[in-house]
């Protein structure tokens, strides 16, 4: 994927569309942040969620992070390879490090997201603030 | 800091493991100020991370002949036995743009370091080490893990001041990953108590966080929480077994 198309969370979550679904990760940020990940827990393939909700957890060192539904929708499909190989969200956050892809995703809810632009200037200002 | 000080008697590993995310919850959720529980429980127990596999963690056969409870807790980290001489805090704080927390390594520090300087008020020269231990003269005295959410994180720490050495070298087998300052060290010759009494190591963590030895009782939602979490994942074994 490439990050200058995606839209991003406050939260620091990614998300994509691909072949008519929406794919999920977390931000190159939020992945030097958490340091090196050793587990990711992820939904249920068919859950439906609302946004801002908890859909799953990655462990990085000694502490687990919960990730939220950027938008509201159902999950269509999970990234199986990172319960062997969690290493490549650290290594490639908007390629092969996604986390699961949504269907049926509430558009509104994808329009508001922040583009590459905002988000780098809402990381900036995070930044700053702390 | 400004804390409420959580330090009430629990019936069970369970209703230990659930109080502290009912704590997390309700500091995250319902408007509870930042708060400090300690704990330590009576009978022994086996604790795994949330995401450790069980049989490279535990000697499961070795835990059910001698009577020793398995289950897993809501944050990171390795595999932990808890019982007498094992005391726990757990912090519930919001991040509220404080860098020191709201950053991970930066929180580690933060915490650990206010604790050390506890100890050295009373003598003891304790030590950050690996990504989240504290040791004394190269022995492991505390461990300690997080659940993070988005505004508010849960800081799980032991406090060893007396050990439990045959059930820990029966209980737990020896992890594969290993922080470079214990080296090829079995448990028992990793870790080491505190030279502390319970009472006085209690008043060193209530010294390093600045909270006011008065607790308080819990309020309504974290009793349903604690109730409701002890009843469902801390006592179900698909939770403990997941992997």
């Amino acid at each position: 994927m490439n990050p200058e198309t995606l839209k991003y969370t406050k939260d620091h979550e990614w998300v994509g569309e691909v072949d008519g679904l929406y794919a999920v990760g977390i931000t190159d940020h939020a992945q030097e942040l958490l340091g090196d990940i050793t587990y990711v827990e992820l939904p249920d393939v068919g859950t439906t969620i609302e946004v801002g909700e908890e859909l799953a957890v990655v462990e990085s060192v000694k502490a687990a992070s919960d990730v939220y539904a950027p938008v509201g929708g159902t999950v269509a499909a999970i990234n199986e390879a990172l319960e062997d190989t969690p290493e490549l969200v650290n290594q490639q956050p908007y390629g092969d490090g996604w986390f699961f892809k949504m269907t049926d995703i509430n558009v509104a809810e994808f329009n508001e997201l922040m583009d590459a632009a905002a988000y780098a200037a809402f990381v900036a200002t995070e930044d700053e603030d702390e | 800091m400004d804390l409420r000080l959580i330090d009430i008697p629990v019936a069970s590993p369970a209703e230990h493991l659930a109080l502290d995310e009912a704590l997390l919850e309700s500091v995250e959720k319902d408007g509870a100020p930042d708060t400090l529980r300690i704990w330590e429980s009576e009978v022994p127990f086996v604790v795994l991370g949330t995401a450790q596999r069980v049989q490279e963690e535990v000697d499961t056969t070795a835990c059910a002949e001698l009577g020793v409870p398995i289950l897993r807790r809501c944050s990171a980290g390795g595999c932990v036995l808890q019982g007498p001489g094992s005391l726990n805090f757990a912090l519930s704080l919001r991040y509220a743009g404080r860098r020191e927390l709201s950053v991970l390594h930066d929180s580690y520090c933060f915490i650990l370091k206010r604790l050390s300087g506890a100890f050295a008020d009373l003598g003891i020269t304790a030590c950050h080490a690996g990504i989240s231990d504290m040791t004394l003269d190269g022995y492991k005295i505390s461990g300690n893990a997080q659940r993070r959410k988005r505004d508010t994180f849960l800081h799980h720490g032991t406090l060893l001041y007396a050990l439990q050495e045959d059930l820990m070298a029966r209980c737990i087998r020896e992890p594969a990953d290993r922080p470079a300052y214990r080296g090829e060290r079995k448990h028992i010759d990793f870790v080491r108590p505190l030279p502390l009494d319970h009472s006085t190591l209690r008043g060193a963590v209530l010294a390093a966080f600045d909270c006011e030895d008065k607790p308080q009782a819990l309020t309504p939602f974290e009793v349903s929480a604690m109730e409701q979490l002890a009843a469902t994942r801390y006592s179900d074994d698909e939770w403990t077994h997941r992997r």
